[in-house]
């Protein structure tokens, strides 16, 4: 097992560099791809600056915890683009697939650990940025920190998870274009994410828990270390994640076994 | 005979509807967008215990984010700059230029078609809903005032692809630039926020840029928080067009004649 553990790690450190040298061989598209992951990752920081500049904010949460929450929100998005998760329909629907079941690796490893995409590891760091940022403000200890973080790579994983079922789903159900999970993952889930989800109301707290997790590796882990989340919840939650990662890549295998070479 | 630029974007139409449930999907998570913004300013709004925000009422905020939701899709500047790279990377543009029409509105009508359809069968009917439930106070010149400001936001919005997209003769990848105009956009457009939301200064400075003119022109025109100036305003939104197509006009010029020496 560890020896098998190893190897994929091994793969997926090599088709890092080999990504990385891809991308910044030709420098300025490079540099440009790297100011529009930049931005792209600071919009959440303008929008919640500017809210508590002209505002009192949000009930029970001052600027620097919402602004945590939209640290581990770039993170979160950042590794959902990482692992390539919105590029799995195209290669399911153009064949890109065929090469990879001929290769003796877990299909659902060989998916998300074979292909980084390295780019993103800049929306990463500059979540984790922010998110050290607000930790350094709020006067986070190394434990809480370590805390959340924990908490947030389980809820990470559950999204992830989550979200190569949806995209295996539709595609076995359609074969279709799946540009409206990548509108329903990234800009709803990712604007729910980056705020206290307890203002959407019950219903969607519960939908942005459950049926489209984003809040379990944002809201949850922060509002826990802030003492807004009681520790028996936390467990649930926490019970609630590795259910959900064995179903979900359960799922995911036996709907690969549905794959039509060069998307049918 | 038929008219060449006709036949061209009925086969763009038949695109559009190729995908229904994408489209279909895709459409409805764009609209739904913004429902999480309106959550995020009631609990603001509500904290502070104000009725208005620099001027702006919970209710005007909750139109703005709607219109902004409907007018986002389709000034977003992407389709053209990856018609434009595709042409130019895969060398079609050799097929494209020896046909009946010029090349210069082929990546215009590429796009046209889907824009008009989003637009009638969505935006149109969303705002007209929109004022039958909130009742926000519309004449005919705000009308007028906000068509020619959806206009003027459509132009600068597929002339700044249009710029972009002729620079994927140098560059291997443009669709950085494009993601990077989408983002300043909803930054300095106020996609994500009404500039006038920013410090005076910031918003004054931004009134100089084309970016406002894009998303929130148009959307403040017609929720009523621009209601002074408004001639004046659009004639800048004009000469912002004319600058753009003159711009443009100038690098398609020097483009293609580098794209004879390569023989692309």
């Amino acid at each position: 097992m560890l020896s098998k553990i190893k190897r994929y790690i091994k793969i997926h450190i090599n088709s890092l560099k080999y990504d990385w040298l891809a991308f910044t061989v030709y420098r300025t598209q490079a540099v440009i791809w790297g100011l529009v992951i930049l931005l792209s990752s600071i919009s959440g920081v303008v929008t919640i600056s500017v809210i508590y500049n002209i505002s009192n904010g949000i009930n029970g949460w001052n600027y620097y915890q919402v602004l945590m929450l939209v640290g581990l929100t770039n993170m979160m998005a950042g590794m959902f683009h990482y692992f390539g998760l919105d590029g799995i329909p195209n290669k399911l629907r153009n064949g890109g697939f065929d090469q990879m079941l001929v290769k003796p690796y877990n299909p659902i490893g060989m998916l998300l650990l074979f292909r980084p995409q390295s780019p993103n590891i800049i929306t990463i760091l500059t979540g984790f940025g922010i998110f050290a940022t607000s930790a350094y403000f709020l006067n986070l200890g190394v434990i809480n920190i370590l805390v959340i973080l924990l908490l947030f790579f389980i809820g990470v994983a559950t999204f992830i998870m989550f979200m190569l079922t949806l995209y295996l789903v539709f595609y076995v159900l359609t074969k279709g274009k799946s540009q409206w999970l990548r509108t329903l993952s990234l800009y709803i889930g990712g604007t729910a994410s980056s705020y206290p989800l307890n203002i959407f109301g019950t219903t969607l707290m519960i939908l942005f828990t459950i049926v489209l997790p984003v809040g379990l590796a944002t809201y949850y882990p922060a509002g826990f270390v802030f003492g807004k989340i009681s520790l028996e919840t936390l467990l649930l939650l926490i019970i609630f994640e590795i259910i959900s990662i064995v179903v979900y890549y359960k799922l995911s295998k036996w709907l690969l076994t549905k794959y039509t070479s060069a998307g049918g | 005979m038929s008219n060449p630029y006709l036949a061209v974007l009925k086969i763009y139409i038949k695109d559009v509807f190729a995908y229904k449930v994408d489209l279909t999907l895709s459409t409805l998570f764009n609209i739904l967008k913004p429902l999480l913004l309106i959550f995020v300013f009631y609990a603001v709004y509500q904290f502070s215990n104000v009725s208005t925000l620099k001027g702006i009422t919970l209710s005007s905020i909750v139109v703005y984010f709607f219109v902004v939701g409907n007018l986002d899709f389709i000034v977003a500047p992407t389709n053209i700059v990856k018609h434009m790279q595709n042409d130019i990377k895969e060398g079609s543009i050799a097929t494209e230029l020896i046909r009946p029409i010029n090349y210069i509105f082929m990546p215009f009508l590429s796009v046209i078609p889907a824009d008009i359809i989003l637009f009638a069968f969505t935006t149109i009917p969303l705002l007209i809903l929109l004022y039958l439930i909130t009742g926000i106070h519309l004449n005919i010149f705000i009308i007028i005032a906000f068509a020619i400001g959806v206009l003027i936001a459509y132009l600068i919005s597929n002339l700044l692809s249009f710029i972009i997209g002729s620079f994927s003769i140098y560059l291997v990848d443009v669709s950085g630039i494009g993601e990077g105009i989408l983002w300043i956009n909803e930054i300095l457009g106020g996609g994500i926020i009404p500039i006038i939301f920013y410090p005076k200064i910031i918003s004054n400075l931004l009134m100089l840029t084309p970016f406002p003119f894009m998303i929130f022109v148009p959307a403040g025109i017609f929720i009523g928080i621009i209601n002074t100036n408004i001639v004046n305003i659009l004639i800048t939104g004009i000469v912002w067009v004319i600058i753009l197509a003159l711009i443009s006009k100038i690098v398609w010029k020097r483009v293609s004649k580098d794209m004879n020496v390569v023989g692309v």
